[in-house]
């Protein structure tokens, strides 16, 4: 297998699941995806609403948390495609797939999200990405 | 002058004097007189900061409970709070002990027409995104409107509302109409009088994140055709002028107050003595603000507001948060330092001055207690039952979670109005002359007289309270300098009865009873705390693993004290602090309830905070009475000494006389 693709794919794959803490609030572990949707959303109120205040800390916040989420998200991708890269791609293929289509079921059918913004406290990722 | 000019200020004049009397006769006629009046006055217990599903906060944090379920659960009835199913039913119910006396929803005047808009379907802007965002997101959008709202210095409406905010205004008179209402509905006005209510809102100024609200409270159903918004009138002097504009002088009987609270979190901004334009106060600016603001909110939900912690007098160690602006709640700063100016003590010493330099004190306030509810629970104080607030970052939408609140707040506190009926005529007169107190919760009964010639023995005199009317004034009075004679000091009758605990509510009894004294000299303020009653030494105390009191403490206080150190020339306040023995504090009773282990290293979720040090695992409850206050004679001259600052900031001495 093409290391770079295997490094998209284990970057897409954290990306899309991989919890990450908002380091302001308690009990907030979401994917950066999650992060940069709601950043688009604040952003969105701000340009058709109108925001004043603290509303323009909130987007930048939720936007910068979600683009720095996404550089670790990256990171992490590469990371581990490094080490898979010392075994034969088969196998690292393989691995590959077997991890991330686990981490896809955990997501899909537990709750293992804390979503602080969102209208349950726990949830999968459908209710993450909804 | 012609005729039809004579004609048309007649026909005016005529006008105004047919709805003053309508308008009064209305507001005072319309009610049985009560079987109960006690000519010597009874305390009357309430909560007079409520918010309900009209908030824009509380709706966000998943309350529904109207303002008409507040008042019933203020009564005993029972009322459902969130989480709710589908189909709108309450999946769990509170209900409250001991039911009050008095209650005052105060839902936030800012948003309620935009809550209304985002929850109605039928109305219009209730697609928009900012209102697709709230039902969606509620958390991102309840973060969104408060930063929009709450915490920018020239706040404006969302453009739904059209361009001058005129249709969210518009909308919001329906809550306001729903509040009213809700008020004259459960307002028992036949001679029982069981039960009593005013209408009210709160202005929630929070101009760069510093909180300088007000609880605006009306002494009758006639009130302001819209209640004053921080988005429409940005600060708390623009506040003043439209209460007095549109309610005190508007020649329809309509009457007044505004009760600031939770100066703890103003960053020093609730008591300033400028102007808007950054000039000083002006004596007609002081006396408004003093007009109008004649109570303060010294505990309630989000902390206690009384006076800095710290040596010189340990008490003031309660219930206090380590931020000084509301908006630092979610981060705390690392090593906080209180600023100056947040503290209550600090308002009443700085209103002193204020009457030196203009005549007129402008921090002359009665103190009161209240919980700030957003769950329209008033008078849930109950440390052993509390179910969190809903409010700040605290989320019960999804239900009560097993540490109902942050670890920092508290269940809040009451205020008690001395008044001889339990009436609006009545209480709305008890806020205004201040002869009110606020409790941390319990309901501690305490009495605060001055005057020049009480002594030791008035206290056990069946007559005791006709005196000291008789022959000196109640808490939130000025003493009477005419009644002075040859008095070198003057002498306080302070009592207080411990919390019957009656309907099954813990009780705990009181351990002292101390005297602050906050004077100015030489351009200084000072303060001293008195033990003048109780047990300063009591080692009684509560196990924190069981919540089972230790020791004994005392069923009734009385004492007279008579100032050691009085000076006829120098300004001063006193007011009472009622102390109990220790009891656990509402997160202990959670924690025991819930069997957290610490050691075992087992917490069950949600549940670390009963393993954190830092949270206080019990607490003394306790009263302060309003203050009553001294002004030398007016052709006395201030002193210009200087009091040996390690002597004037000295901490507990023990009453020399009394």
């Amino acid at each position: 297998m093409n290391p770079r693709l295997l490094r998209r794919l284990w970057f897409f794959g954290t990306w899309l699941l991989f919890p990450w803490p908002l380091l302001i609030m308690k009990d907030a572990w979401v994917p950066a995806v999650r992060y940069l949707m709601l950043g688009i959303v604040a952003a969105a109120v701000g340009v058709t609403e109108g925001a004043a205040g603290a509303s323009g800390l909130i987007v930048l916040l939720l936007l910068g948390w979600g683009v720095l989420a996404t550089f670790l998200s990256w990171l992490l991708a590469h990371a581990i495609a490094s080490l898979l890269s010392r075994f034969p791609k088969r196998q690292a293929l393989a691995a590959t797939v077997v991890i991330l289509g686990a981490a896809l079921i955990w997501a899909l059918f537990f709750e293992p999200y804390y979503t602080p913004f969102g209208r349950a406290i726990r949830g999968g990722l459908l209710q993450v990405l909804s | 002058m012609s005729f039809r000019t004579r004609y048309s200020l007649a026909l005016a004049f005529a006008t105004q004097v047919l709805v003053l009397v309508v308008s009064m006769a209305a507001s005072s006629a319309e009610r049985e007189s009560c079987t109960e009046h006690t000519p010597l006055r009874r305390p009357f217990f309430g909560d007079t900061h409520v918010h309900t599903t009209f908030s824009f906060d509380a709706w966000g944090q998943g309350t529904l409970g109207t303002p008409s379920d507040a008042y019933g659960y203020a009564k005993g009835e029972p009322i459902g709070i969130q989480p709710y199913d589908a189909g709108g039913n309450a999946q769990a119910q509170i209900v409250l002990r001991r039911p009050l006396d008095f209650a005052i929803v105060t839902d936030h005047s800012e948003l309620l027409g935009e809550t209304e808009i985002c929850r109605n379907p039928k109305l219009e802007g209730h697609g928009s995104l900012i209102c697709r965002v709230v039902r969606r997101f509620p958390a991102l959008g309840y973060a969104l409107i408060n930063g929009n709202t709450y915490s920018s210095e020239n706040p404006t409406r969302y453009s739904f509302c059209g361009d001058d905010g005129g249709h969210c205004r518009e909308v919001a008179r329906g809550p306001w109409r729903i509040t009213q209402d809700a008020a004259e509905a459960h307002y028992d006005r036949t001679s029982a009088c069981s039960f009593t209510t005013f209408v009210g809102y709160e202005w929630t100024g929070m101009p760069g994140g510093n909180n300088i609200h007000r609880n605006v409270v009306f002494k009758s159903e006639i009130v302001q055709d819209s209640p004053t918004t921080y988005i429409e009138t940005p600060t708390a002097e623009g506040l003043w002028k439209a209460l007095a504009s549109e309610c005190l002088d508007a020649g329809n009987g309509c009457g007044v107050i505004a009760i600031p609270h939770n100066s703890n979190v103003s960053n020093g901004r609730m008591w300033l003595t400028k102007r808007d334009d950054g000039t000083p106060l002006r004596k007609v600016d002081a006396e408004l603000r003093a007009r109008l603001e004649r109570l303060v909110e010294v505990t309630q939900h989000k902390g206690d507001s009384e006076c800095r912690a710290g040596a010189e007098d340990e008490l003031c160690a309660f219930e206090t948060l380590a931020y000084a602006r509301m908006q630092d709640m979610a981060r705390p700063p690392a090593n906080f330092e209180p600023v100056p100016r947040i503290y209550v003590r600090e308002a009443l010493a700085d209103g002193l001055l204020e009457k030196e330099r203009l005549g007129v004190n402008p921090f002359q306030f009665g103190l009161i207690g209240s919980t700030d509810t957003h769950l329209a629970a008033p008078g849930m104080v109950d440390e052993d039952e509390f179910k969190g607030h809903a409010a700040g970052l605290s989320s019960s939408r999804f239900g009560v979670p097993a540490y109902p609140d942050q670890p920092t707040f508290n269940p809040g506190g009451l205020a008690v109005f001395w008044a001889e009926e339990n009436s609006r005529p009545s209480l709305f007169a008890a806020m205004k002359r201040r002869e009110a107190y606020g409790t941390s919760g319990p309901r501690i009964v305490a009495r605060f007289f001055g005057g020049w010639n009480f002594d030791a023995e008035i206290c056990s005199d069946p007559s005791i309270w006709t005196h000291a009317y008789a022959h000196g004034v109640p808490m939130g009075s000025e003493l009477d300098n005419a009644a002075r004679g040859g008095a070198s000091a003057p002498s306080f009758i302070v009592s207080a009865l411990r919390d019957p605990g009656d309907h099954g509510v813990p009780s705990t009894p009181l351990q002292r009873i101390q005297i602050i004294k906050g004077w100015v000299e030489g351009g200084q303020t000072h303060e001293r705390v008195y033990d003048v009653s109780g047990d300063a030494q009591s080692t009684a105390d509560v196990d924190p693993a069981t919540c089972a009191p230790r020791g004994k403490g005392y069923g009734e206080l009385c004492d007279v004290w008579r100032d050691p150190d009085f000076d006829p020339d120098v300004s001063a306040f006193y007011y009472a602090r009622v102390v109990e023995n220790p009891s656990c504090r509402w997160s202990s009773w959670v924690c025991q309830r819930a069997r957290v282990d610490c050691e075992s290293g087992d917490i069950p979720e949600g549940l670390d905070s009963c393993c954190d040090d830092s949270v206080p695992k019990t607490i003394q409850e306790r009263a302060w009475t309003s203050p009553i206050w001294y002004s030398p004679p007016a052709e006395s001259t201030p002193s210009q000494a200087v009091l040996n600052p390690s002597v004037a900031n000295g901490h507990v001495t023990p009453a020399q006389s009394r």
